[in-house]
């Protein structure tokens, strides 16, 4: 899996030991470069100063949810294609019809492992 | 995109939709584009019914595709391509066939039973993909991840406390419903991660019930909010574990006791069964509960209001139903009820130091306008100045005592429970009625009142009102009546305590106090001094002790209560009538309304409270009595002079009563004159300590900063009584 080492994925959630876990997941699969940012403000900060080829998020945070993030990403121009893999809970999972409808790539019902992680990514990933 | 282009006709939609292309049963873009092409089409003209039913199989087959809860996948993907197709040809050419609309509407048997299946056992399921499988790859071994989410987790739980008082007082607020959530949700994602299930079940279950308030299924209640504080209370032992775990090498992650016991109880609880929160009433009801109208003329009224377009106060105005001054009456009530949900709690240290810091304010700002050098200033401007500065400043003393008041209702609404309670367990019928009960009360007394209250109240019941046989034959009805009542009157808070029973015994009384060796028998006592012997230690003039009534504890208690918060009691009562104490208590423990007077050079400051009168006798008012002292003559009745400049050993000015003035305080039903120079005035001063070296000193309670910035100690009347007694009876 080491065509993930040149990516760089933007994790976003409000809960530092949440993102640390999906770090460490994505570490195991290979990626290198990770940014994080702890909610949707600091997520678009990020977005426009920093080139990113893909974005993990949380949806329920505050300030700025996931969904919201979202739909600043995919109205953006710079932004508009980004893989976006939106991180859900099983009981919050009828907002992914939401996110479905503003065009996120996918989404992945906590908790996961790195394989089903790794399944997503190959789908939204843009092939070489 | 199509959701962009927002004036669509129904054709170019259904065109767009017939060319988009759901790629596989994985293509949520495809997907999502039809979603939203779908929701588009509804909102157009020309849709008929048939279409929408469409829509909605469609809809709901695309979903169940998205969350990966289709029987099957493949078999949906094509239904959908097939119903697109249907809807789109069906706008053109009218769908003939029901047969196509109807097809795989419903589950084939097989699918069913598939989704049966699935639904079945999805907890197993989960289980067995999830629990050992995931560990293997997680990082639970990390400690210094599990460290991490302690820390986190914990400051998470300290969010949601505060943000708990909040939601007490907003508990309709979806911001705050949010920011409890929140926490609960972010736990729970981070324990599941790291397998610890009974932390990870715990806030799921607190976070599901959370989430039914926020999409608003049920409102709020007190029950969740214990509940919610309750999580937060056993989230935070399961830490505590998790970090001694830690500490180990060995977690236990899954099957504690008491949260099993705890998930039970909320998986029990139904939200949509409680009580709403207390809402605030609206200004018909405020009416109807003053029984100012009733509520069947009120419900025709508000329906015709209603049409008129008239406000229900307005209405009930216009047609003369109810006056003016009714309505306004409720709706300042409504007022007072809405402000009181708008408000915040603040630490009362913090309040004190403002309360303190103000009063500081005050004296350090007479301070200086009493300097002579400043007094010396003509300048015009500058006294109207002064005058503007003293108003803010008089007017932030009265802010800041106001913040520390609260209404005395609910130590007043404990009392109706105690009379149902004791009214019950003796056998009489006894009804509480309360006035004044927006009466405000220093918070910090509003406690120390409620002892002093139970005991009054217990002893009207028991010793005051009647049996009903009793009552009747006195010709009274058979239900007694206790009056609770508040108001403010003149700087201070007076509670009146009221019975209809049947009075003080003024002969058993002083029967008693012989007895007892209080007085002794020969001793000459009017009525009212009687009564007071009551308020004496260790009395009680009641033969048996009663199950209900206070044991040992005597209304010597209450009146010690009452000086302690610098306050007085008084007990009248007419035989056969009925008895009512009246209690005074200052407005405020912080500030006293005091007279200050002169003995000699020093100033001391007397509590107003504490004075019945000051009076300048004349030199026939005086007289020495023989075996009582000196005594003074006020309008008939002879009180016994206390010197107060022999007392605190000070050079006075004047030594003969007929020069100085005389005050007139009572204590234990007696009064007494103290002798002073002369009064200077009357002010309210800002109450300090004096320190643990003064404290016990008697006959000072404290000292007050005067105006110069001089400290003058306030005068303990009932310290110098005791002790001028004692010095007498020792002689």
């Amino acid at each position: 899996m080491s065509n993930y080492k040149d990516l760089t994925v933007l994790v976003v959630d409000d809960f530092a030991t949440m993102r640390r876990i999906i770090r460490n997941i994505l570490r195991d699969l290979g990626f290198q470069k990770i940014l994080e940012a702890e909610d949707g403000t600091a997520a678009v900060d990020i977005l426009q100063t920093q080139k990113v080829d893909l974005i993990i998020s949380d949806w329920n945070m505050p300030k700025m949810t996931g969904l919201e993030l979202l739909k600043w990403v995919r109205s953006n121009e710079d932004t508009k294609d980004l893989p976006f893999l939106m991180v859900t809970a099983e009981a919050q999972k009828e907002n992914v019809i939401e996110a479905v409808k503003a065009k996120v790539s996918n989404y992945i019902v906590k908790p996961f492992t790195a394989q089903t992680l790794a399944e997503k990514l190959e789908k939204i990933l843009p092939k070489e | 995109m199509a959701s962009s282009e927002r004036n669509c006709s129904k054709q170019e939609l259904l065109d767009l939709l017939a060319t988009s292309v759901i790629a596989g049963t994985d293509d949520l873009a495809g997907m999502g584009d039809c979603l939203n092409l779908l929701d588009e089409l509804e909102k157009c003209e020309g849709i008929t019914e048939r279409d929408r039913l469409l829509i909605e199989e469609i809809r709901k087959i695309i979903n169940r595709l998205i969350l990966e809860e289709s029987p099957d996948p493949e078999k949906d993907w094509k239904t959908v391509q097939e119903k697109i197709e249907v809807l789109c040809e069906g706008s053109t050419e009218p769908v003939s066939s029901t047969d196509i609309l109807d097809k795989d509407v419903e589950l084939t048997t097989e699918e069913q039973e598939a989704l049966a299946k699935m639904l079945e056992e999805p907890k197993e399921e989960k289980k067995e993909d999830k629990e050992p499988a995931e560990i293997a790859t997680m990082p639970v071994e990390d400690p210094e991840l599990f460290k991490d989410f302690l820390d986190e987790a914990r400051e998470h739980l300290a969010s949601i406390e505060l943000n708990m008082i909040s939601l007490e007082e907003n508990p309709e607020d979806k911001e705050v419903i949010n920011a409890v959530f929140r926490p609960f949700h972010s736990i729970k994602g981070v324990s599941g991660f790291l397998n610890l299930m009974d932390i990870h079940e715990l806030s799921h279950d607190v976070e599901n019930l959370l989430d039914g308030a926020r999409s608003g299924e049920y409102p709020v209640t007190e029950s969740i909010i214990d509940i919610v504080l309750q999580a937060v209370d056993i989230l935070k032992e399961q830490l505590d574990l998790l970090e001694e775990g830690l500490a180990r090498g060995e977690i236990q992650y899954k099957g504690n006791p008491r949260v099993q016991k705890f998930l039970q109880y909320i998986r029990n609880f139904d939200p949509t069964k409680e009580n709403p929160p207390v809402s605030i009433p609206r200004v018909g009801e405020l009416l109807s509960e003053k029984g100012v109208v009733s509520s069947e003329v009120l419900n025709k009224a508000a329906d015709e209001a209603k049409k008129e377009g008239l406000k229900i106060g307005e209405k009930l105005v216009k047609d003369g139903i109810v006056e003016p001054k009714d309505v306004a009456q409720a709706l300042r009530e409504q007022r007072k009820l809405k402000e009181a949900v708008t408000s915040i709690r603040v630490d009362t240290r913090k309040l004190d130091n403002l309360v303190d810091m103000i009063g500081e304010l005050v004296i350090a700002q007479s301070m200086v306008l009493q300097n002579p050098q400043v007094q010396g200033i003509k300048d015009q401007k500058f006294q109207k100045d002064i005058v503007q500065l003293r108003r803010i400043t008089g007017e932030l003393q009265r802010i800041s005592t106001s913040l520390r008041m609260v209404p005395i209702k609910s130590t007043f609404q404990k009392m109706i429970r105690l009379v149902r309670d004791l009214s019950k367990k003796s056998g009489k019928e006894v009804v509480l009625k309360m006035y004044g009960e927006e009466t405000e009360i220093d918070r910090n007394m509003v406690d120390q009142i409620y002892e002093p209250l139970v005991h009054m109240i217990r002893n009207s019941v028991d010793h005051g009102i009647e049996f009903p046989e009793e009552r009747v034959r006195a010709g009274k009805p058979p239900q007694g009546t206790i009056i609770l009542a508040a108001e403010q009157k003149s700087g201070n808070i007076v509670i009146d305590i009221r019975d209809d029973g049947k009075g003080l015994d003024a002969a058993k009384i002083r029967q008693k106090a012989i007895e007892r060796g209080l007085i002794s028998a020969d001793e000459v006592l009017d009525e009212r001094a009687i009564y007071e012997l009551i308020f004496r230690p260790g009395f009680s003039t009641k033969d048996q002790v009663s199950d209900v009534s206070g044991r040992g504890v005597g209304m010597d208690v209450v009146k010690k209560c009452v000086e302690e918060l610098r306050g007085s009691i008084e007990v009248n009562s007419v035989p056969g009538q009925g008895t009512h104490f009246q209690l005074k208590l200052p407005l405020t423990m912080a500030i006293i309304d005091g007279m200050i007077i002169k003995i000699g050079d020093e100033r001391y400051v007397v509590p107003t409270i504490a004075l019945k009168e000051s009076v300048r006798p004349s030199k026939d008012d005086y007289r020495t009595v023989q075996g009582r002292g000196e005594m003074i003559n006020v309008r008939g009745s002879l009180m016994p002079l206390i010197r107060l400049h022999e007392f605190f050993e000070v050079e006075p000015k004047y030594r003969n009563p007929w020069d100085a003035l005389l005050l007139v305080v009572s204590e234990d039903g007696k009064d007494y004159c103290l002798l002073a120079d002369e009064i200077i005035g009357r002010q309210e001063v800002v109450i300090k300590s004096l320190g643990n070296l003064l404290k016990h000193v008697v006959g000072i309670s404290g000292g007050a900063i005067l105006g110069d910035g001089k400290v003058a100690p306030i005068i303990d009347v009932k310290g110098v009584v005791t002790v001028f007694q004692g010095k007498k009876s020792m002689a």
